[in-house]
Formats: C-alpha cells, sequence, structure tokens
C-alpha cells in the first residue's frame, strides 16, 4: 500500500505545479498539496528520482511567491531525512542553500554551504554554482566587497554553454558593483546579464529590468522608468510576487525622483499589499525603510522616523550592519 | 399597481389603516404594530416611525401626488371625510374609495422600503461576517452549556474583556467560537477572526504560529485595513487599540500559544471600551480571567450525538442502555462514536460491543486504532482507493475533480466512494467554495501510521 499512492501522489502533484493554475488562490493550494505530499511520500519511502523531481519543481513557484521560509524548512526536513536525494539530485542542496538565504536565516545558510562545500566533487560548473550561491549569501549579509570578488570568481569559472549560470554570476556582478557606487561598471554588467538571459526565463528577465532600475536611476530617470515597465510586464506573467514586492517598494525611489510623491505612496500600497503574503524578513526590512522615505517625503516626519527607526532594527535583527547604517543615516538627516 | 418586485403581505394594509385611524385619534400614537411587518425598516429607523412614513409618502409623491395629499390632509391634518368631500367636490363613498387605494399604495411604498432595509442589513451582516470561517459543522452537542457561558460573559457590558477557551485538539474549542460569533453578529460593531497558525499548514509541518507583531498586523487589516496595518508595530498596535476602543468589535483569536495570549491582551482596551477577545488554545494560561475549559461530551450529550448519527445513517433505533453501553466503552469524544456507530452499519451491537470491552489498554490513540481497523478492513476497494489518496492532500481537503484526477475512478464508481466514506464518518465537507472533502486528524494520524507499519513489513514495498 505504501509505494503506489506514494509515487500515484507525487506524479500528479508534478502534473499539477508544472504549470500551476494561473488563479493565485488555485495556486496556493495546489502548492500546499504538493508540499505535503512530498513531505508524505518522502517519510512513506519513495523512490529518490520522483521526490526530488517534484522537490526541485516545488521550488521557483514557492520562492517566487515569497513562502521562502515554509519552503526552507520543508527542505530542511527533506535533506535530513532522505540522504539519498542529495546524490539523486544535487541541486536540492543549493535550492535548500537559496531558500535559507531568501529567508535570511544565515546560519542555517551557513551550515547548508559549508556542507556542500565538503562533499562536492570539485568540478568547474559545480564550483562556480557554489561560488556564486556564496556570493549571493554574502551580498544579502551586506557584505558587498568579498560578494563582488566572489561573483567575479564564478563568472571566470561558469562554462558557456551554461548561460543561466553566467547570467547569474553576472546578475551579482552587477549588484555587488550597485552597492559599492561602481554605476558604470554594474550598468556594464547588467546589459551582459541580459543579453545572456534566455527570453523565456521571465522571472529572471524581469529581475534584471528591476534590477537595472536600480542601476540607472541616479544617472537616467526615464531609462530606469522603461527598465521599471518591463520589469513589471516580465514578473506579472511569471506571477513572481516576492520580486514584484521589492520592485513596487524600489519604485517608490523612481517617483520620488519624478517628484511624484503621490504615486510613490501608491507604488508602496502595491508593495505592502504582497508583502503581507511574504516571509522574506530582509525585504521587508527594506520596505519600512522605503516606507521611511515616502512617508518623509509627504511631510509626515514623525511617522517617517518611526518607520525607519523600525527599519533600522529589522535590519539589526538580521544582522546586516550596512543596512542598519542606512537607516540610521536617515534617521541622522531627519533629526537635523 | 406594486412597487419592487413583490407584493406586501396581507396584514400590512389593515395594520396601516389600523396605524393611521389610531394616529387620527391620538396624534402620538404608536406605530409600533407595524414593526410586526416591517422588521428591518423598524431597525435601520430605530422606531422614528414618522420618518418612515414621510420617506414612503415622498416616493409616492412621484406617482401619486394626489393620494399623498389625501393622506396628509385626512391624517396629518385630521380633516373630516365630510371636508374633504366638500374639498374635492366628491361623494364620500368616492372619496374613502380613494383613500382606501391611497392607503394601498403606501403600504406598497413602505414594503418596498422594507426590501431596501433588508437588502442593506444582509449586506452589512455579509461584511461584518467577511473574516469568519465557514462552519465546519451542521448539528451541535454539549456546546448548550459553553454557549451560555459565553453570552452571559461576553454580552454583558460589566463582562469580562477577554475568555479563553481551553482544551485539547478536537473537542470543538473552534466550533464553539465559530458558533458563538455567528449566533451574535448583530451584538457587534465588527468581527475579526486570525488563525494563529497560516493557512500553509500541512499535515506533515505545522508552519510556525504567528507572533504578537503578526498577530496585530493581521487584526488591524481586518479591522482597519492597510493603512493602519502596515504602520511601524508601535503605531500599529496604539491604532488598532483606539479602534478597539471607539467600536465595539469581537476579535477571535484561534489556536494561540500562552506566549502570545499576554501580549495580545495588551492590546485590548479598558472599561469602558466595549471590545472583546475569545481566544482559543490548546494549552492553559496561567492568568486570572474567564477561562472554559472544554472536555469531552457528557454522557447526556454523548447518547444525543449517538441517536442523531444513528438516525442519520438510516440505522435501526437502539435503546437508551444500548447508547449507554457504547458511551460507557468509547467515551465521550465525538470523532470516537461517530465512528463507533459505522461499526453498526455492518456489525450487530454485542460484537461492536463486545469489541470495544478488549481493547488493549483505555481510551486513546488504542481506541482509534481499533475503532478504525474494522472500518477500514470493510471498506470496498474504491472507497479505499479514495481514503488512501486523502492523506496525500494538505489539511484544506480535496475537490471534487482533484480527488476524480488522483484516484482514476469514473464518476459514479467515485461518488459510490465518497457516498460510503462520509456514511462511515471517515471524510467530510467543507461545502465552502470551492467544495472540500477533507479527513480528520486522527484519521490522518491512522493512516499514515498504518503506512509507516506496512512499509517496514517485508511485502510493504517502501523503499525507505
Amino acid at each position: 500500500m505504501a509505494g503506489e499512492p506514494a509515487e500515484r501522489a507525487l506524479a500528479y502533484w508534478l502534473g499539477q505545479v508544472r504549470p500551476l493554475p494561473s488563479g493565485s488562490e488555485e495556486a496556493a493550494r495546489v502548492l500546499t498539496h504538493a508540499r505535503q505530499a512530498l513531505r508524505l511520500a518522502a517519510r512513506q519511502g519513495a523512490a529518490p528520482e520522483p521526490l526530488a523531481e517534484l522537490a526541485l519543481a516545488l521550488h521557483r513557484p514557492l520562492m517566487s511567491r515569497g513562502l521562502v521560509l515554509t519552503w526552507a524548512q520543508d527542505l530542511q526536513a527533506l535533506w535530513e531525512a532522505r540522504p539519498d536525494l542529495r546524490a539523486a539530485a544535487p541541486a536540492l542542496g543549493e535550492n535548500l542553500l537559496s531558500a535559507w538565504t531568501a529567508a535570511g536565516q544565515w546560519q542555517q545558510a551557513h551550515a547548508i554551504l559549508h556542507a556542500l562545500q565538503r562533499t562536492r566533487p570539485q568540478h568547474r560548473p559545480q564550483t562556480a554554482r557554489l561560488l556564486y550561491r556564496q556570493g549571493s549569501l554574502l551580498w544579502m549579509q551586506g557584505h558587498w566587497r568579498p560578494a563582488l570578488h566572489l561573483a567575479r570568481q564564478a563568472w571566470r569559472l561558469a562554462p558557456r554553454p551554461q548561460p543561466k549560470l553566467r547570467v547569474a554570476a553576472a546578475t551579482l556582478l552587477m549588484l555587488a558593483a550597485w552597492r559599492l557606487g561602481r554605476g558604470k561598471q554594474a550598468r556594464r554588467w547588467g546589459r551582459r546579464a541580459l543579453a545572456l538571459c534566455p527570453p523565456d526565463d521571465l522571472l529572471w528577465r524581469g529581475r534584471l529590468h528591476h534590477y537595472l532600475l536600480l542601476v540607472h536611476l541616479p544617472r537616467d530617470a526615464s531609462a530606469a522608468a522603461r527598465h521599471l515597465s518591463r520589469a513589471l510586464e516580465y514578473l506579472r506573467a511569471a506571477q513572481a510576487h516576492l520580486q514584484l514586492a521589492h520592485l513596487w517598494a524600489d519604485a517608490t525611489n523612481l517617483y520620488l525622483a519624478q517628484g511624484r510623491p503621490d504615486r510613490a505612496a501608491e507604488a508602496l500600497a502595491q508593495s505592502y499589499a504582497l508583502w503581507r503574503q511574504i516571509e522574506d524578513p530582509a525585504g521587508r526590512a527594506d520596505y519600512y525603510r522605503h516606507a521611511a522615505i515616502v512617508t518623509h517625503a509627504l511631510g509626515r516626519v514623525r511617522l517617517a522616523r518611526d518607520y525607519a527607526a523600525h527599519a533600522a532594527e529589522r535590519w539589526a535583527a538580521l544582522g546586516v550592519r550596512a543596512e542598519v547604517r542606512r537607516c540610521q543615516r536617515l534617521l541622522e538627516q531627519w533629526r537635523g | 399597481m406594486t412597487v419592487g418586485n413583490a407584493r406586501p403581505p396581507g396584514g400590512l394594509v389593515p395594520a396601516l389603516r389600523a396605524a393611521l385611524r389610531g394616529r387620527l385619534r391620538h396624534p402620538t400614537t404608536t406605530w409600533q404594530p407595524l414593526a410586526r411587518f416591517l422588521p428591518h425598516l423598524a431597525q435601520a429607523a430605530q422606531g422614528q416611525w414618522e420618518t418612515i412614513l414621510a420617506q414612503a409618502l415622498e416616493r409616492m409623491k412621484a406617482e401619486a401626488a394626489d393620494e399623498v395629499a389625501l393622506l396628509k390632509a385626512r391624517f396629518w391634518q385630521g380633516h373630516t371625510v365630510r371636508v374633504l368631500s366638500y374639498r374635492y367636490h366628491l361623494a364620500p363613498s368616492t372619496l374613502y374609495a380613494r383613500q382606501r387605494r391611497a392607503v394601498e399604495h403606501l403600504a406598497q411604498h413602505l414594503w418596498a422600503l422594507e426590501q431596501a432595509a433588508r437588502r442593506q442589513a444582509q449586506m452589512a451582516l455579509a461584511h461584518k461576517c467577511r473574516h469568519l470561517p465557514s462552519a465546519t459543522y451542521t448539528q451541535l452537542f454539549g456546546l448548550d452549556a459553553a454557549l451560555e457561558r459565553l453570552r452571559a460573559w461576553l454580552l454583558d457590558p460589566a463582562g469580562p474583556r477577554w475568555v479563553l477557551i481551553e482544551g485539547l485538539g478536537g473537542l470543538g474549542k473552534t466550533t464553539l467560537a465559530h458558533a458563538f460569533a455567528h449566533g451574535h453578529l448583530e451584538h457587534w460593531d465588527d468581527l475579526a477572526w486570525v488563525d494563529a497558525h497560516a493557512h500553509r499548514r500541512t499535515w506533515e509541518s505545522e508552519t510556525q504560529p504567528l507572533d504578537t507583531d503578526a498577530l496585530v498586523e493581521r487584526l488591524a487589516w481586518q479591522l482597519a485595513g492597510a493603512e493602519l496595518a502596515s504602520r511601524p508595530p508601535r503605531h500599529r498596535a496604539a491604532g488598532l487599540r483606539q479602534m478597539l476602543a471607539a467600536r465595539r468589535a469581537l476579535v477571535v483569536l484561534d489556536d494561540l500559544l500562552p506566549g502570545t495570549i499576554g501580549p495580545m491582551l495588551a492590546v485590548l482596551p479598558p472599561p469602558p471600551a466595549q471590545s472583546r477577545f475569545l481566544i482559543t488554545s490548546r494549552y492553559r494560561y496561567p492568568s486570572p480571567g474567564a477561562h472554559l475549559p472544554m472536555r469531552e461530551l457528557s454522557r447526556a450529550d454523548s447518547l444525543a450525538l449517538l441517536r442523531a448519527e444513528i438516525h442519520q445513517r438510516g440505522l435501526p433505533e437502539l435503546p437508551t442502555d444500548a447508547l449507554a453501553a457504547l458511551y460507557e466503552r468509547v467515551g465521550g469524544n465525538p470523532l470516537a462514536l461517530k465512528l463507533t456507530v459505522g461499526h453498526l452499519a455492518f456489525l450487530p451491537l454485542e460484537r461492536v460491543l463486545e469489541g470495544l470491552t478488549h481493547l488493549p489498554s483505555g481510551p486513546g490513540e488504542d481506541l482509534f486504532a481499533y475503532i478504525y481497523e474494522p472500518l477500514v478492513a470493510h471498506l470496498p476497494p474504491d472507497a479505499r482507493r479514495v481514503l488512501e489518496a486523502m492523506p496525500y492532500f494538505a489539511p484544506q481537503g480535496a475537490t471534487y475533480d482533484e480527488l476524480q484526477h488522483f484516484v482514476a475512478l469514473p464518476p459514479r464508481r467515485l461518488d459510490e466512494a465518497l457516498y460510503q466514506l462520509m456514511y462511515h464518518a471517515l471524510l467530510d465537507l467543507d461545502p465552502r467554495p470551492p467544495a472540500r472533502y477533507f479527513i480528520h486528524r486522527l484519521t490522518y494520524v491512522y493512516l499514515t501510521h498504518q503506512h509507516r507499519v506496512e512499509a517496514r513489513s517485508p511485502g510493504g514495498g517502501g523503499t525507505g
């Protein structure tokens, strides 16, 4: 009785997850059922291949819906309960690392990273992927210089026939350069990443346009606006709630630069409506920083200060000192 | 002429006529008898009948201004029929006939206003229910005393500000809270319902319960929307407190952990605020206050439940001593009682009782294993196939289509299987759209435990 329903369940839910229904609630239901089937089938001793297949198929939809902590916990349970999956699907370990990273759980992320570094055969593409993952983790923690260094190594090692890995490395290079204030370098890497990105990868293209909005904003608001509208187009098509929540928050910068604080407030509200359902603590902290800036632009200084103080608290809880300093600078500016 | 879609009830015209005549004799006459026919209008206008009648006359004026003038002259200005006959150059009998028609038309307009007030009241009620989950029960057993206690506490303006329903899972804490909230909607300006465990829960992985900040945020979202919910926590909690002080809201906090109960109570404003918290928890909260412990059903309630289940399944009625014997062996757990009735569908009472006598060790999981085993073993293959599929769906349950695709049975065979499972209380239906079939947690535990045992056994087919 054990094997048959478990494997039928895995096959059934795999068919439902690829592709997901377009209705948001229906998709959420399918994902919850599929998570349940995955966990139970793993416990019931289902074969590793269909288990790994469903786990891999679930990664992107759950991450882009912002259920990053839920998914990290599910994957961690699977990782521990079924060591046989590690060999059957090495990508699961990387997915677990990326889920813990997105969930702001640095300790767990580093633990998985070290486990992967210890066990992985040192082939070039795998090494490049791990360098990229490590760089992303450090970038999230606000360590932009080492992130840049690791992204550069990942780029060098990433084989040309693997465009997704090269796109990922180039994207991290763009983001790290941007945070280090190297705008020209960031724009160059952004263009390169966009040129390499497969046209059917809506999610990644949307993310690239989003980051290009940020990179272009200080010098060219109209280019930033063009990237915003492309990013919205791609991310809506990909139903990428998490990235849309980030995008709307960052769009407030553009609207404020254009002298449209009311539009910025609307974008902030759009962002909040998505953040409510999302488990990304770093993104949520950043939302509050944006809320502080928009509220200040609307002339509500006291509330703006409270937003900034709360953002600083959230970043401090995550241990990201660079972001805490950014919020504190806002508070200092507004004190004067 | 009829106004609106429906004709007024038969008694409204005579009642209106009597009230108008009464007004003629005593201008301060009571219009209260009309409330019997126009309850929503009376409630909406809070007894201001003169205003209601003025509204109806105003509506009527557009199509029958002469009738309105006649009614006003006759019943508000108090002119006699003789005076009005003279004024309008009409015979008194003609004037009476016109007056009768005018009263009928007025009744129609009042009825149209009543329909509008009813629709408005329904919309207001629906708005108030917007966060209330659907009921998953059709009949309540053993909750009368608890409901009475909740009424005495929470509807009393001088009563406790919060009530904590405590007890183990499966005893009906959420059902009780739901029945109370749903049954007294009219008492509250608004209703919030927050489940501390998010909806992403699966059987295998309980999600992290919401912390205090997240609970406050959800409450603020439900009662005030994004503007308050998106504020920093300090502002948000202060705003929520103000709102709870200004309105009379019932807040149900379902399945709270003890650590969040105290901080949540700090959000509740002190008297004279009339908002109330109704909290359910599987844990005891050691603080003085209104605690309502939930226990298993009493003997009388258990017997009532057994009778209802036997009746519902079309089984022959059992005498009270037979029901009492079942209760003595099974206890007052509602699910255990329902499942035991399932045995009576294929075993004589004596055999069921005999089996229950030889339980390995008292109530608990052994009891359930004993109860489930023969039920599952006697299921027809299709029903068994559907039941075995259920653990691969999250607790929220599977839609008909999902089940059909999953188990690959033609509709008629699936219908029969679903009927069998529901008959034996192994499956329930949540009718909220999309309607979903779901199993009880104990059924899940039984089924997956069985799987585990079989997977470990040599012929189990498991690979882990």
